[in-house]
């Protein structure tokens, strides 16, 4: 075979078949993409399917299902939000409100005055200490956990070294298997995070703006609020929507400090964990749950892809 | 990175920005709208709307909250300007109110003017009892550490308003008394004052018994300490006093072996003399001048502003960290020093690295398949670099680096389906889904290049798993393995593709064929990106990459994924693949999971570094005879490969960390276990505390060093 060669005038007829399969890049592209979608679709289709037709075929034969009287597509959907303790979700989709929220909102109100203090007061040590919190960022979650769960469980007690006394220095407020030891560890982790976003942002504004707020008497808290506050709202926005995003999906920490707790305070990721372990009985439930706890991030995801990308990207740095 | 960053929020997904135009936008916010009315008449109807009632309560009661704490702080510090007798008088308060609150809340002191609490149990078993009433109380309940008495709030507000306006007084007048003698002498007071106040009401069991020389000789001891490193600072006689203060305080708590059965007077003392010399030391600096006013409002500022967020993550994170390091050195109990038995354990153990099989390797396809590769690509680059230039080198060998490549991969792949366990897993984990991808991402991102308008619409389809839980993927995913008799209709799409569409198991010539198209499909694709033929030598390279991997996926299907079953006369009868049980390469389909989702990731990042990438270069490539092929592989792909470094490093932790889809999909079961799942295990379910700790830090020791590189990074870049 001779080697094909790119001169367009002497085109044989073998190049012109080459030209045509150099074409299946593009083929490949939508290859690939229905592929990626197909799962996700697969889903969605089924969590309209009821019982024995989830059972009993696979989604691509939806249009020869037999249904009993009275069906409705939506059956599954009004079984998972319903608030019925044994397969309804609403209730654990409220719980992963209330984790997720306080959440995004603690580490943002605590984080934006550390950013600024890092970036814009001029103080001794500033360096090695904003080094020393953004290389907290290396520290995996499995680090920290079960320590935090024992705090959580009985307080904080430092035995003095050398010594046989006991310092009880946070008491036991009995917060394990509560929403709060949840939003507190999340909170912890998220800073590190959430202070070298902001500082980057924060750093960023001109010199000259805050100079000019100094000079008319503005002091710190006064810059803060009024200049600096407003202006990294775009930061804000994108690690608010990582934060949530990360704290609606997080299993992890919430197995961690929920498990055998109260089943009421438990989010959506462990309640699909659990009907998923139920085999059997509630498996067709699973298509129109998952797709419950799919539906906020989806829908953050399409309506704010801008905030949702720039977040997720500079998240990629979080232990 | 910071540039990447700006990019890819300019134009994330090729979406265009303005917002009227902005249609997904627009549709995602009426979303929402509906979403919270239908969350809110929905929780209505089931009666949770109270729960939605505490999350707004919440969300306003934190926000109050932070706004006070840290308006409060601000304006002490601002008082230290107007007025500094009234800032120290303020913070001397507040420390003897937090002082006090830590006193009582400890139960190390009796309430002074509220009924006696005679009985006190502690966590640590020591109790004392005065009261007869009392004692016939506690010995009719079983579980005594669970019994607190006392006199409730009202002990500690006392205890807190007393020593609150101790620190108050103090405070003032060490702020107002500007002669120095009188100023100290007051100080002074006020620290004993408080001294004979706690040493005087101290719980019987916590009185020490220690005496008044002991006391003396460390706080000289200290005394010369803190001179020593006040010399160095030039804050000798404030230094000079801490030292003295801190060295009396060891000496009158910690150097005693038992505390308690001291009497008043030593308890007194021991309380009041450091107190007093602490007293000292507040009282020695005077009037501040102008310019240390101003150092101190910069750093009282500082502390302020960084003080809750530092204080955080010292109680969340480093304490946490540090504390498992530490038990990581404990037993399961982490009552015992055992040492680095932990780490010995998990070594030893045949679930964490099983080599017993090695010899299986021999019998691998795989591994001769990637040894071929290996050796092949080797001898193709050195025969082209050979004749074309008459010496060996891999600059420009084109089809055999991917022969190289593509060997090296499978080799590994071979070791790590032979060699088992936890730690193989996570390795194993890391070559896939790292390699693949970041494969699939770039060249995602390069195809979509030429998919016009429908760039973004194909790129937003790629990245959405991103948005979804490791939780929802697995469960999807769960959907597309799930296997059924093979006498029935399959459910899962995969099966169903295998049973009803393929059946490749059971004859040769559909696998022919399929071989067939593959190799070409593949020798095209890879021949396209390697742009125009050099040689037949570097065609032939891509040819036998391509049959190889043709053949090799048509292996792995036919035997190592079962999927069938060998009949009683020998024939082979097609049957259902059980992707989630078979080992090893059910690992293969859990990581396709992370594949499935990661790739988005890689691809947003990449291409916003290739459209980074200048396009003068691009035209000089273009301009002096390259295809498309030769400007990607040496023009693109070296101005992105920093890019490609970070896109690396990241998904290196990602994969260390997996932990939800391999819970969710088999609970580690049929040799899927990782490290994470591992822990995770260990910790809470065997309640074995050390191990558990001693694989948190195995993980941390991967992970630290690669994120530290990628923050450098971009630290360096920002």
């Amino acid at each position: 075979m001779a080697g094909p060669n790119f001169d367009r005038s002497s085109e044989s007829r073998i190049d012109r078949i080459y030209r045509r399969l150099t074409d299946v890049p593009l083929w490949a592209l939508w290859t690939l993409v229905v592929i990626w979608s197909l799962p996700t679709l697969s889903l969605f289709i089924n969590s309209f399917r009821g019982r024995d037709s989830q059972r009993n075929s696979g989604f691509w034969r939806m249009f020869s299902d037999e249904n009993v009287e009275g069906f409705s597509p939506l059956e599954n959907y009004e079984v998972v939000l319903s608030s019925d303790t044994t397969n309804g979700m609403l209730q654990s989709l409220i719980s992963s409100l209330a984790i997720a929220v306080p959440s995004t909102v603690i580490p943002i109100a605590i984080a934006s005055f550390a950013a600024y203090a890092f970036a814009w007061i001029d103080f001794k040590g500033r360096k090695p200490l904003f080094i020393a919190t953004v290389a907290l960022l290396s520290i995996p979650l499995q680090v920290a956990l079960i320590p935090l769960l024992v705090t959580y469980l009985g307080g904080a007690h430092w035995t003095v070294p050398f010594t046989n006394r006991t310092l009880s220095l946070i008491p036991d407020l009995d917060l394990a298997g509560s929403t709060w030891a949840v939003v507190l560890s999340h909170t912890g982790f998220a800073l590190p995070f959430s202070i070298f976003l902001l500082h980057n942002y924060i750093s960023q504004l001109p010199k000259e703006l805050l100079e000019s707020a100094k000079v008319d008497g503005a002091d710190h808290l006064r810059t803060y609020l009024q200049l600096v506050l407003p202006l990294s709202i775009p930061a804000i926005a994108a690690f608010a929507i990582f934060q949530f995003l990360w704290t609606w999906n997080d299993y992890l920490i919430a197995a961690t400090m929920l498990s055998g707790g109260d089943p009421e305070v438990i989010p959506t990721t462990m309640r699909i964990v659990n009907l998923a372990g139920d085999f059997g009985r509630t498996e067709h439930l699973l298509t129109a749950g998952a797709f419950a706890q799919m539906f906020v991030p989806l829908v953050v995801f399409f309506s704010l892809q801008r905030y949702f990308v720039r977040g997720l990207l500079a998240g990629s740095v979080k232990g | 990175m910071n540039d990447t960053l700006d990019q890819v929020a300019g134009s994330p997904l090729g979406v265009t920005d303005e917002p009227a135009r902005n249609w997904g936008s627009r549709i995602g916010g009426f979303t929402m709208v509906v979403l919270l009315v239908g969350l809110v008449v929905a929780s209505q109807r089931t009666g949770q709307l109270d729960r939605l009632g505490w999350i707004a309560v919440t969300i306003v009661a934190v926000l109050v909250g932070c706004a006070a704490l840290f308006i409060g702080l601000n304006s002490l510090v601002s008082q230290a300007a107007f007025s500094w007798p009234r800032y120290r008088a303020l913070t001397g308060g507040i420390a003897g109110v937090l002082f006090g609150a830590l006193l009582r809340g400890n139960w190390s002191v009796t309430p002074l003017i509220g009924p006696t609490d005679n009985m006190l149990i502690r966590p640590d078993g020591n109790t004392v009892f005065d009261d007869a009433d009392l004692l016939a109380l506690l010995a009719s309940i079983s579980d005594p550490e669970l019994v607190r008495l006392g006199t409730g709030i009202v002990g500690h507000v006392e205890w807190a308003v007393a020593l609150g306006v101790l620190g108050l007084v103090g405070g003032w007048l060490s702020g107002v008394v500007s002669a120095r003698v009188p100023r100290l002498a007051s100080c002074a007071a006020v620290g004993v004052a408080a001294g004979w106040l706690i040493g005087s009401h101290l719980q019987f069991r916590n009185r020490p018994d220690g005496s008044v020389t002991t006391i003396l000789i460390w706080a000289l001891v200290g005394a010369a300490l803190g001179a020593l490193v006040g010399k160095l600072t030039r804050h000798v006689a404030a230094r000079t006093l801490l030292g003295a203060a801190v060295g009396a305080l060891v000496a009158a708590w910690l150097v005693p072996d038992v505390l308690g059965d001291g009497s008043t007077t030593s308890a007194t003392i021991a309380c009041a003399v450091p107190l007093g010399l602490l007293g000292l030391r507040l009282g020695w600096p005077g009037e501040r001048t102008p310019s240390e006013l101003a150092d101190f409002d910069r750093r009282a500022r500082a502390v302020v502003f960084l003080g809750p967020a530092l204080g955080f993550l010292l109680v969340n994170l480093v304490i946490p960290a540090i504390r498992t390091i530490y038990t990581s050195l404990l037993d399961r109990e982490s009552e015992e020093f055992v040492g680095l038995d932990n780490y010995r354990e998990l070594w030893n153990d045949t679930d964490s690295i099983d080599a017993s099989n090695w010899r299986n390797l021999f019998g691998s396809q795989l591994f001769w398949i990637g040894l071929v590769l290996l050796i092949g690509g080797l001898l193709i680059g050195i025969t082209i670099s050979w004749i074309r230039d008459k010496e060996v080198s891999f600059e420009k060998t084109g089809g055999s680096v991917g022969a190289l490549f593509c060997g090296g991969f499978v080799f590994l792949t071979a070791v790590f389906a032979t060699i088992r366990g936890t730690f193989i897993n996570n390795l194993w984990w890391v070559l896939t889904v790292v390699t693949m991808s970041t494969i699939l991402g770039l060249a995602i991102a390069v195809l979509s290049e030429r998919a016009g308008r429908f760039e973004s619409a194909a790129k937003a389809i790629v990245f959405m798993p991103m948005a979804i839980s490791m939780v929802g993927a697995s469960i999807i995913w769960r959907f597309q393995y799930q296997a059924r008799n093979i006498s029935k209709n399959q459910t899962g799409v995969l099966n169903g593709l295998w049973i009803e569409l393929g059946e490749l198991s059971q004859s040769g010539l559909p696998r022919l064929i399929v071989l067939g198209i593959l190799a070409l499909a593949l020798a095209v694709t890879l021949r396209r990106i390697a742009g125009r033929i050099q040689s037949r030598l570097s065609f032939a390279g891509f040819m036998t990459t391509a049959i190889a991997l043709g053949w090799l996926f048509i292996e792995l299907l036919r035997r190592s994924l079962g999927g069938f079953e060998t009949g009683a006369s020998g024939e082979i009868i097609a049957d259902t693949v059980l992707f989630r049980e078979n080992a090893p390469f059910n690992n293969i389909f859990l990581m396709v999971i992370l594949i499935w989702i990661q790739t988005g990731f890689a691809m947003v990042i990449l291409s916003a570094a290739i459209k980074a990438v200048p396009g003068e270069l691009i035209e000089a490539a273009r301009i002096d005879g390259a295809d498309e092929g030769q400007t990607f592989f040496r023009v693109t792909l070296p101005q992105i490969m920093p890019t490609v470094g970070v896109v690396v490093t990241t998904l290196i932790v990602t994969v260390t960390k997996v932990f939800d889809i391999v819970k969710v999909s088999t609970g580690g079961n049929f040799g899927t276990n990782v490290l994470a799942n591992d822990f995770f295990t260990e910790s809470f379910q065997f309640l074995n505390r050390g191990v558990g700790s001693a694989i948190a830090v195995l993980i941390l020791i991967t992970v630290a060093p690669v994120l530290m590189f990628n923050v450098w990074q971009m630290q360096k870049e920002a």
